[in-house]
């Protein structure tokens, strides 16, 4: 977080700024989460499932220079990319040495800052892009003081505690994953991150690789709609 | 200025040295943040004055979640991607990344 939070200050852009992320389920999207408003900035996470010129509108409308894609949804927004002034970091290999958000995050200092830039809580910390059928997307302003009562509510609402291991099926560029990419982080809970949730393999490899991760709170958010993880995961078996 | 003294007197009752000048630059509020007047004069309450706004405030960031877990349970694992884990330290630190082998525990 320190580290990011950091580079985007040191990129030489005044705080409040939107930053845009294009990614799925990555570590890098839920470091997004941090890093942008210990920056001070405004977070624009964009559905990668819209159209490419959805996700035009959205890259114009939220106005920002900077803009941070994975290699997979790079296709996406090559239409879009003649925006002026706009500053690319592709990564594709998130974790990987040598790749260019590492090179990004490389700039920036792990050093704990005093004071964050964020820590006003009437300031805009995430700008969500909601769809209208009669115009184009609205841009939803959070602040930080309403994404942190929202995060504890659904702490409270699903029951969250220390041994909470949180398997991302929900996208978290959808109104931050319910704010759950906050939440899970208050308890001292697990993320486990999936790059795409189609298959099987992909639900029972998770499972494998992380030992149980299908406990408390992957399943028990789920009685909000969200299909649960843990009933997907046996029925695929 | 009689509300600044109060809480002077308040604070060297309880061993706190505050800075004097500090304290007289904030004038207390004749009403408080709904507009009204204190229900409760702040005579009755020790000399603590909890109308003032910028007393007993803190600001709610989401940034205190991962600095609390931080510090709390820096190795408890907070992020696994694939058959990568990151503790808790590594996630405030420099967040998510593998490149730096120390803060990246592998699986």
């Amino acid at each position: 977080m320190h580290r990011l939070a950091s580079a985007l200050r040191a990129a030489g852009i005044a705080s409040t700024i939107a930053w845009r992320f294009l990614c799925p389920n990555i570590p890098a999207m839920l470091e997004a989460h941090y890093g942008v408003p210990a920056g001070g900035g405004i977070l624009v996470a964009i559905n990668i499932r819209l159209s490419t010129d959805e996700i035009g509108y959205i890259l114009k409308h939220s106005g920002s220079k900077f803009l941070f894609v994975d290699a997979e949804f790079e296709s996406m927004v090559k239409p879009a990319r003649p925006h002026r002034a706009a500053r690319w970091c592709e990564w594709t290999t998130p974790g990987a040495p040598g790749d260019p958000y590492e090179d990004f995050l490389g700039t920036g200092s792990p050093a704990p800052r005093r004071e964050l830039a964020g820590g006003r809580g009437r300031d805009h910390l995430h700008q969500l892009h909601v769809r209208d059928h009669r115009a184009g997307p609205k841009g939803v302003m959070y602040s930080h003081r309403g994404a942190w009562v929202n995060a504890v509510g659904e702490v409270l609402e699903a029951g969250m505690g220390f041994d909470t291991r949180y398997l991302w099926t929900l996208p978290m560029f959808h109104c931050n994953g319910w704010c759950f990419t906050w939440g899970v982080t208050t308890v001292g809970g697990t993320h486990i991150c999936l790059r795409r949730v189609e298959s099987a393999p992909d639900l029972g490899a998770a499972r494998v690789r992380s030992g149980d991760p299908l406990q408390r709170g992957a399943h028990r958010a789920d009685r909000r709609g969200q299909p649960s993880a843990r009933r997907t995961a046996s029925r695929a078996r | 200025m009689m509300a600044a003294a109060a809480i002077q007197s308040g604070h060297a009752r309880h061993g706190i040295s505050a800075p004097a000048k500090a304290l007289a630059k904030v004038a207390p509020p004749s009403v408080n943040l709904l507009g009204r007047r204190p229900i409760i004069p702040s005579s009755d309450r020790g000399g603590l004055d909890m109308n003032r706004r910028n007393v007993y405030r803190t600001e709610l960031t989401l940034l205190s979640f991962l600095e609390r877990s931080a510090y709390v349970f820096p190795d408890k694992v907070a992020v696994i991607h694939g058959t990568r884990r990151y503790s808790y330290r590594a996630a405030s630190r420099s967040a998510c990344t593998g490149s730096r082998p120390r803060s990246a525990r592998p699986a």
